[in-house]
C-alpha cells in the first residue's frame, strides 16, 4: 500500500470576529467564489462568509490571513466544491490552513468629540467629490437621518432601495449603507445603530453573501483597515488625514470605494447639520 | 422580439467586468436590450421591469443573463458576445481583479514586500527619503539612494540598519550604479565581464568603467557606496558592505574601489578589510600625490591579458598663428564633480593654487559671482547650482553661458571640458556643445586670440549617443578631444606651457 502524503500545512492568522466557526467543531462549508487573491467559503446562513485572503488581499475584517501571497497560492477548488472550517483548520481537497493566531481587524470606534459642524461639512464637500454618485450621497444622507430620528418606516423604506442596489458581488447601494453603519459607530448611539443594522439584516438575502457579511461587520463599526481610517478622520475632524486615507480607499474594488465615500460624505452632511447630543470641537 | 433568460451560479464579478459584459453583449448584431449582473432582489425586480421573466429560482449569489433580440440569431450573437467577453475576462484576470484584490502598493516597503523586489532605487526629494530609504532596507531591499541633501546622521543610520539586514545602501547622492548589467541612473552600457567596481564617486566610476571597456575588459557589477562615504564621520559603511558582496559574488574576480579623496584612516581600515575578502582589490583615490584614475586602471590592467591600450583621443588641427592672452589662465568647466577634482589635483601640480566652487581646499574657494582673474575650474554638477535645475549632464545650459563668457574673456587661455555620454545624459549633447565651442573660438578669434579647447569625452561605443560620433563631432569644432580626463588635463596643461613659452620668446 503506497502511503498517503501529508496534507501541505499553510499557516493562517484568523480573525476574533470568526472566530466561533473557526474554533468550533469542524462544519461542512462550500467555495462560494475563487479569486486569485481571495477564497469566499460560505458555512451557514446566507450572510455566513469566511475570506481567506493572500496576503496581498484586501485586509476583509472576518477573514482568515494567510502569509503568503497570491502568485503563490493555487486554492484548487471552484465555486461549489466543499471544504471542510473548524477545530482550528480549514481543510482543502490538496492542503490546509493551520489557525497558528490572531490578528486584529480595523474598527471604528465611538468617539467621545465630533469635530465641530463647519468642520465636517468641508470634509463632506471635499468626500462629495471623489463620490461616484451625488444620488447615492443624498441617499446615504437621508436613511442616516432616519436612523437618528428613529424613523423605522423610512429606514426600512431607504433599506429596501438600497440594499442589493447595483450589478457587482458588492452592490453600490450596499457600499453606502455599510459607510452609514460605520459613521453611525463612530458618533456611538446604540438606538440609530440597532434600528438600521436590524432594517439591513432582515433584508440580508436581498444582496449577495460577500456583501451581507461585510455589512453585518459595519454594523459592529468593523471595515477594512483603509476605510476604517478614513471614516476615523473625517469624523476627528482631520483634513488632512482624510485626503491622505481617501485614495487608498477610492482604490476599493472597481467602485466599491467611490460607494463607501458617498456613503460617508451623505452621512457626514446629517452630523454637520443636526444638533448632536455628542459634543463636538 | 425574442428573450433569453439565463443563470449562471458560482460566477462572482465585480461590477466593472459586468459592465463591460453587458456592453459587449448589447452591441452584439440584433441584441435590442441586455443586462448582466449578480442576481440581488433588486436587480432581479429589474429585470421583471424589463419585461423579461425568471423562471427559476434564483439568488443573490447567482449571475443573471438576459438578452432580447429581433430573433434567434440575434439571441445567438449575443450568447456569443457573453462567452466571449467573460472569456477574455478570465483570460486577463479580471474576474480576479475585483473586490478581492488589494489597494496598489502605497509605500516602498509594501511594494517591495508584493512584488519579492530586493532592490529599491529613491529619488525623492531629500528630506523624504530617509524614511523611504528606511522602508525598503526594512523590507529586505537595498537601495540606490539617488537623493541628495540626506544628513550624515540619517547615513549613518541607514548604513547600519543595511549592515544589520545584509542589504545594501549605494548612496545618499549616488547617481550610477550597474547591477548585474542593468544600469541604474548614470551609466554607460560597458560590456560584461568580472570587474567589480566600488564607487564613492559617480563620474569617477563612469571614467573607470569606460577606460575598462575601451581596454576590453567588463564589468560585474558597480555598486555606487555615496561621495561620503570613506569620511571620517560614516567611515566606509557601505564600502565595507559591497567588498563583502563583490567577494561572495562568483562573477566578481578582482575589485576597484574609485574615490574622491577619503580620509586617511578610513582608508586604512577599509583596505585592511579589503585584504580578508580574498580577491585583488585595486583603489584608484583621488588625492595630490596619488596616482590619477587612468593612471590607476592601468595598474589594474596590468595584467590583463590585452594590456594597456593607447587611450583613443582626437588632437586638434594646429592652431592658427594668432596671438594668445598675456599672462592667461587654465578654465576647466566640468559637469562631473570626480572629473573636476582629478582636473584640479593633476593642474594644480603644475599651475599650483586653482580656485573652484568645490575647491580642494576652502581658502580657494570661489565667490558666488563664480568669477576670478586665475586660473579655475568649475563643477556644475555641484549641489549650489542644480538647485531647481537638472543636472548639466542632462540640461547643459549653465555651462554653455560659461563658455560663451570664457570665449570673450582675454584672460581664459585653454578651455578645458567634460562630456559624460551613456544612459539618463543628455541624448546628443556634441552638437550643442560643438556649437558653443565654435562660437567661443569664433569670439576669442575676433578678439584678437586664439582659444585652445580640450575634451574629456567620458563613454563607450555603445552608450546610446555613441562615443566616436560625439568625439568626431567636438573635433570638428576644433577641440582636442580625449577619452582620459587625467590625459586631457595634461594636454591642456601643455597648451598652457606652449602660450607661456611663446609669451616669454616674443
Amino acid at each position: 500500500m503506497t502511503p498517503q502524503a501529508p496534507l501541505r500545512e499553510v499557516p493562517g492568522a484568523g480573525s476574533p470576529l470568526s472566530q466561533a466557526v473557526l474554533t468550533g467543531p469542524s462544519r461542512q462549508a462550500v467555495v462560494l467564489a475563487s479569486f486569485p487573491t481571495a477564497l469566499y467559503l460560505s458555512f451557514g446562513e446566507h450572510h455566513e462568509i469566511l475570506p481567506v485572503l493572500a496576503s496581498d488581499a484586501l485586509m476583509l475584517p472576518t477573514a482568515v490571513r494567510l502569509s503568503a501571497p497570491s502568485r503563490a497560492l493555487a486554492w484548487g477548488v471552484q465555486p461549489g466544491d466543499p471544504v471542510t472550517i473548524g477545530r482550528s483548520e480549514i481543510r482543502l481537497p490538496a492542503w490546509r490552513v493551520r489557525l497558528v493566531r490572531q490578528w486584529r481587524p480595523a474598527r471604528v470606534g465611538a468617539f467621545h468629540q465630533l469635530a465641530g459642524p463647519a468642520l465636517l461639512s468641508e470634509i463632506a464637500d471635499t468626500l462629495s467629490r471623489h463620490a461616484s454618485s451625488a444620488q447615492l450621497a443624498e441617499q446615504a444622507t437621508a436613511v442616516c437621518r432616519a436612523a437618528r430620528c428613529g424613523d423605522h418606516g423610512e429606514v426600512h423604506r431607504a433599506t429596501r432601495r438600497l440594499l442589493g442596489a447595483g450589478i457587482g458581488l458588492t452592490p453600490s447601494g450596499d457600499d453606502v449603507l455599510c459607510a452609514v453603519l460605520l459613521v453611525l459607530n463612530g458618533v456611538g448611539e446604540p438606538a440609530p445603530i440597532a434600528l438600521l443594522g436590524g432594517a439591513v439584516q432582515d433584508r440580508w438575502s436581498s444582496t449577495t453573501s460577500l456583501s451581507a457579511s461585510l455589512l453585518d461587520a459595519a454594523r459592529a463599526g468593523y471595515a477594512v483597515p483603509e476605510v476604517a481610517a478614513l471614516v476615523e478622520c473625517a469624523l476627528h475632524g482631520d483634513l488632512p488625514g482624510a485626503l491622505r486615507t481617501l485614495p487608498p480607499t477610492l482604490d476599493i474594488g472597481s467602485s466599491s470605494g467611490a460607494d463607501l465615500v458617498a456613503g460617508l460624505a451623505g452621512a457626514l452632511r446629517v452630523l454637520a447639520t443636526s444638533n448632536s447630543p455628542i459634543p463636538t470641537r | 422580439m425574442t428573450d433569453l433568460v439565463e443563470v449562471r451560479r458560482g460566477a462572482y464579478y465585480d461590477s466593472v467586468s459586468l459592465m463591460q459584459v453587458s456592453t459587449a453583449v448589447r452591441g452584439a448584431p440584433g441584441v435590442s436590450a441586455a443586462l448582466v449582473a449578480m442576481a440581488t432582489g433588486l436587480n432581479t425586480d429589474l429585470l421583471a421591469g424589463m419585461g423579461f421573466s425568471v423562471n427559476e429560482a434564483v439568488g443573490p449569489n447567482d449571475l443573471l443573463v438576459a438578452i432580447r433580440g429581433e430573433d434567434v440569431s440575434a439571441i445567438e450573437a449575443g450568447r456569443t458576445a457573453l462567452d466571449g467577453a467573460l472569456a477574455a475576462l478570465k483570460a486577463a484576470g479580471a474576474s480576479a481583479g475585483g473586490f478581492g484584490d488589494a489597494p496598489p502598493p502605497r509605500t516602498v516597503g509594501t511594494a517591495a514586500a508584493r512584488s519579492g523586489a530586493n532592490l529599491a532605487l529613491i529619488s525623492v526629494p531629500g528630506a523624504n527619503a530617509f524614511v523611504d530609504a528606511m522602508d525598503a532596507v526594512n523590507s529586505g531591499a537595498s537601495v540606490m539612494l539617488f537623493s541628495d541633501n540626506v544628513s550624515v546622521e540619517q547615513e549613518i543610520v541607514l548604513k547600519d540598519a543595511a549592515a544589520a539586514a545584509d542589504v545594501l545602501v549605494m548612496g545618499p547622492d549616488c547617481g550610477t550604479a550597474v547591477i548585474a548589467g542593468v544600469a541604474l541612473g548614470f551609466a554607460n552600457l560597458v560590456r560584461p565581464g568580472s570587474v567589480g567596481l566600488i564607487a564613492a564617486s559617480g563620474t569617477g566610476a563612469q571614467q573607470i568603467m569606460c577606460l575598462l571597456d575601451i581596454a576590453g575588459v567588463g564589468m560585474s557589477h558597480c555598486l555606487g557606496v555615496g561621495g561620503r562615504d570613506l569620511s571620517s564621520a560614516v567611515g566606509g559603511r557601505a564600502t565595507r558592505q559591497a567588498l563583502a558582496a563583490l567577494g561572495a559574488d562568483p562573477s566578481t574576480s578582482s575589485i576597484i574601489v574609485v574615490s574622491k579623496p577619503p580620509a586617511a584612516d578610513v582608508l586604512a581600515a577599509v583596505q585592511e578589510y579589503a585584504a580578508t575578502v580574498g580577491k585583488p582589490v585595486h583603489w584608484a583615490i583621488l588625492g595630490q600625490g596619488r596616482p590619477d584614475l587612468t593612471a590607476a586602471v592601468e595598474s589594474a590592467l596590468a595584467t590583463a591579458v590585452d594590456g594597456i591600450p593607447e587611450w583613443p583621443h582626437w588632437l586638434a588641427d594646429a592652431p592658427a598663428e594668432l596671438a594668445t592672452p598675456a599672462g592667461g589662465f587654465l578654465r576647466g568647466l566640468f559637469c562631473g564633480g570626480t572629473l573636476a577634482d582629478e582636473a584640479m589635483i593633476v593642474a594644480s601640480e603644475q599651475l599650483g593654487p586653482i580656485r573652484s566652487n568645490t575647491p580642494l581646499s576652502p581658502d580657494l574657494a570661489l565667490g558666488p559671482d563664480l568669477r576670478s582673474p586665475s586660473h579655475l575650474v568649475i563643477d556644475f554638477g555641484d549641489d549650489s547650482l542644480t538647485q531647481g535645475r537638472p543636472h548639466p549632464m542632462i540640461d547643459p545650459s549653465l555651462r554653455l553661458e560659461r563658455i560663451a563668457l570664457e570665449g570673450a574673456d582675454p584672460t581664459c587661455s585653454v578651455l578645458l571640458l567634460d562630456l559624460v555620454l551613456g544612459l539618463g545624459s543628455h541624448p546628443d549633447p556634441a552638437d550643442e556643445l560643438a556649437a558653443a565651442i565654435r562660437s567661443a573660438r569664433t569670439a576669442a578669434s575676433a578678439g584678437g586670440r586664439e582659444l585652445p579647447v580640450v575634451i574629456s569625452l567620458v563613454g563607450v561605443e555603445g552608450d546610446p549617443q555613441g562615443l566616436s560620433a560625439c568625439a568626431k563631432t567636438l573635433n570638428a569644432s576644433g577641440a582636442s578631444v580625449f577619452v582620459s580626463n587625467a590625459q586631457a588635463t595634461r594636454h591642456a596643461l601643455s597648451l598652457l606651457a606652449n602660450t607661456s613659452a611663446q609669451e616669454e620668446t616674443s
